[in-house]
């Protein structure tokens, strides 16, 4: 009795490993066709297939990208979707060193008795669908659970109901091929200072990593996908060196140093912030035992949707800003970022309140 | 509160409080690899709890205005809070780190009088006050020992002993550079309806007398929880959880009065043919329940210390080679132990006192490491000790060069440098029966 020894372990170890290769992060591209729609709606483009199709074909094929990029996160049709030349993109990014990754969860359902408090589901069937998955390419998987802070919250129900599901899915994922991302995400609503976020950030990931024990699940073949540290959207803002300072000292206290590589949210941030929060702590001189760097949705494609605009003329230059952030994040998770990417529109907040996805 | 701060630090040396914000190098740590090099923030100083001129101590926060500290009250109390009202929270962590320096490790000293008693007897010595005083006064007057030794466990009565000629025992230590550490538990009790499992007692009245021990001059505690493995039935889950409660419980009791606690889970090497493979699990599991009461009573990481058991099979089994331990037992550290713990001081638990500078040697190959791999030894540093001694004043000398060449040989193995031959070579293993119903005694 032990950590997942079955016949994926060495697999899961090399692929987590090479998923927190420094210089390079994660492309999360996984957005439901509910919540891509949403995207969509935003710029005007009607939210059918083959328009979602052109959209990742957009971000796939962007020149010289897949350099910075290890694993591409998808939602389930987009794994099983081609280039208009008729190459899965599954094959597409595997020849760019890119590894695909498939979100498995069912998204968040309310846990009564709570103030709006919910668990994860998406356990039922999950191991035949890991199968599939692995079977079409995929070799890493996500589940977000979302967690919120507020004057009782997150409650103890709340934190050992979304550790239990993280837990549970993560060794189902295991026995399956397939890497877990695990991603405790507390959102970042609400007024509280960084200290409270530190202190609940702390609580949360201890109960995680307990549940992971529990469940056997071999950490060396694990990614951690936690929100950065910082003050609630409606509280002062404090600098990326306090960001760093405070997120880094909480993974220090809870997140042990088998797990080779932290992959970061972006959470509402902007483009930028994401990328000079995420810059100042590969800069920080402390003891950082696993690889920092970044999982990043909307702070890779805010941009370049813009960009696009749906029109087929507007590709290479949303593909050129693609490219720009994907260079920045890269420099950034070796400490090495200038802010030579800046630019308008980079620096828009993208916080949404109460963030369903 | 910067000032109460400094003032509860050691008078030994001068220590001026510089608040954070100076981005001063830390010194001495690991510089032997830049990437493991502790930040200002973690308010580490492993350049001498004694002797640092540049103790960094933080601001202290502004109190609440009333309002806040009313919505505080609401809330339950969490680690940053604990920490911002905490005291002695700069201290614990510069103490920790301290003590987990580079080179260094813990002579644990703490046996019980009865305990002790038994170990005199072997060398047919009776078990009193002065011969006690005697063997511990050889101990910690043996010249060169704060070159290998960082802190010292003692036991409640050496506390407050002192030598032959009247120096305070905590005042020898002091002036080798040695930090007086002291055991809290009261032993063990049988939990009843198990097979034989036991919980650790001591709570009681903890609070008191920490706060008596840090008068004296004690700056770090010991709690020993015993867990007994066996190939399918131990440990139980009560046991687990009872013993990871009390030590988290009893952690965090003495933060709150200024003793960095030695958490010590002690997977114990018992009789049977259970593999290596299966400690390094019940050692996971037992670390995983851990962390996670260590966390939820507020215990701040990086002012504890851990001792655990280096990862070995049953008493049945051949023993494992060198490597084989350090490879099981450095993948369980990484798999439980957070960054933020500053060391892991291994206890010597029945090995020789060769086999334990070996296996010692062997972990730091696995390095580098976010926490010290170093030693807390007892038996594995006082074994032949005692025995070239044997309560005869000529053998004085002879006996504390010996401790000292021990220490010396352990310091080496810490670096990873040490190469023998062994002051106590061969030897076989040290073993102890479980006292149990103990009440400190």
């Amino acid at each position: 009795m032990s950590a997942y020894t079955g016949k994926y372990a060495d697999e899961l170890i090399k692929t987590a490993n090479y998923l927190a290769t420094p210089g390079k992060g994660i492309l999360a591209a996984d957005e439901s066709t509910a919540t891509i729609g949403k995207r969509f709606a935003s710029i005007n483009v009607e939210n059918i297939e083959s328009n979602r199709q052109a959209y990742r074909e957009l971000l796939f094929t962007a020149p010289n990208t897949h350099q910075f990029f290890c694993g591409v996160i998808l939602f389930e049709e987009t794994l099983y979707q081609k280039t208009l030349g008729g190459k899965p993109f599954v094959k597409l990014l595997e020849e760019g060193g890119v590894v695909s990754g498939i979100k498995v969860d069912k998204g968040t359902v309310e846990l009564a008795g709570t103030n709006g408090e919910t668990t994860t589901q998406g356990h039922d069937g999950l191991a035949g669908r890991c199968q599939q998955y692995y079977q079409a390419g995929a070799r890493f998987a996500k589940w977000r659970a979302v967690l919120k802070i507020g004057l009782n919250e997150p409650s103890e129900l709340a934190i050992q109901q979304n550790a239990q599901g993280l837990a549970r899915y993560a060794i189902i994922c295991q026995e399956n091929g397939l890497v877990p991302i695990v991603e405790p995400e507390i959102l970042v609503d609400g007024s509280h200072d960084i200290r409270k976020c530190a202190e609940v950030t702390e609580r949360v990931l201890a109960a995680c990593y307990k549940a992971l024990n529990e469940q056997h699940v071999l950490l060396e073949g694990t990614l951690l996908k936690p929100n950065m540290v910082t003050p609630g959207a409606d509280a002062p803002k404090v600098t990326p060196e306090v960001i760093a300072k405070y997120t880094v000292r909480a993974l220090q206290r809870t997140v042990p140093p088998a797990v080779p590589g932290i992959v970061f949210l972006s959470g509402g941030q902007s483009e930028e912030e994401a990328t000079v929060n995420l810059n100042a702590m590969n800069a920080l001189d402390t003891i950082k035992p696993w690889t920092l760097s970044f999982s990043y949705g909307r702070a890779l494609q805010q941009s370049v949707l813009k960009t696009w605009g749906g029109d087929k003329k507007n590709v290479p230059s949303a593909q050129k800003i693609l490219f720009i952030r994907g260079k920045a994040n890269s420099e950034a998770t070796l400490g090495k970022y200038k802010g030579d990417a800046a630019s308008s529109g980079t620096s828009e907040s993208l916080y949404v309140k109460d963030y369903k996805y | 509160m910067a000032a109460m701060a400094c003032s509860s630090v050691m008078e030994l040396g001068s220590v001026t409080c510089q608040t954070v914000g100076n981005a001063s190098t830390s010194g001495a740590g690991r510089s032997e690899n830049a990437a493991m090099t502790r930040s200002v923030f973690l308010g580490s100083s492993s350049l001498g709890f004694y002797k640092t001129a540049a103790a960094l101590v933080s601001t202290p926060q502004s109190r609440k205005n009333s309002q806040n500290v009313e919505y505080q009250r609401r809330q339950v109390v969490m680690t940053s809070d604990f920490e911002k009202t905490n005291p002695y929270a700069e201290e614990l962590k510069r103490t920790a780190a301290y003590i987990a320096a580079p080179g260094k490790g813990i002579l644990a000293s703490d046996e019980s009088n009865a305990t002790t008693g038994k170990r005199l007897a072997t060398v047919g010595l009776d078990n009193t006050e002065e011969n006690r005083q005697a063997w511990r006064e050889l101990l910690y007057t043996a010249p060169g020992l704060g070159n290998y030794i960082s802190g010292c466990i003692m036991f409640e009565e050496t506390l407050f002993q002192s030598t032959r000629d009247g120096k305070q025992f905590v005042d020898v230590l002091k002036g080798q550079g040695i930090v007086p550490g002291i055991k809290v538990d009261t032993g063990l009790q049988p939990i009843d309806g198990t097979d034989g499992e036991t919980a650790t007692q001591g709570l009681d009245g903890l609070g008191e007398r920490c706060r008596r021990y840090y008068q004296q001059g004690a700056r770090f505690a010991k709690w020993r929880a015993v867990i007994k493995v066996d190939a399918e039935k131990h440990p139980s889950s009560t046991a687990i959880i009872e013993n990871a409660h009390g030590l988290a419980r009893y952690a965090q009791i003495c933060q709150a009065n200024g003793l960095v606690p030695i958490v010590e889970p002690e997977v114990t090497l018992g009789d049977g043919d259970y593999s290596i493979e299966r400690t390094a699990y019940i050692s996971e599991r037992v670390n995983s329940h851990v962390f996670r009461f260590l966390n939820e009573y507020n215990v701040i990481l990086e002012g504890i210390l851990l001792k655990p058991n280096m990862i070995l099979p049953g008493l049945d089994v051949p023993t494992p080679a060198p490597e084989e331990v350090a490879k099981y037992t450095v993948r369980t550290m990484l798999r439980s132990i957070p960054a933020a713990v500053p060391g892991i001081h291994f206890l010597s638990g029945g090995m020789s006192e060769e086999e334990a500078t070996l296996n010692l040697n062997a972990l730091q190959a696995y390095g580098p490491t976010p926490w010290s791999l170093t030693f807390s030894y007892g038996r594995a540093l006082q074994s032949s000790t005692l025995k070239i001694w044997s309560g005869k004043e000529e053998n004085w000398n002879a006996a504390q060069e010996r401790l000292v060449a021990l220490a010396k040989a352990n310091s080496e193995a810490q670096l990873g440098k040490y190469t023998g031959p062994h002051p106590s070579p061969g030897g076989t293993r040290i073993l102890q029966q479980l006292r149990l119903g103990g009440a400190g005694k």
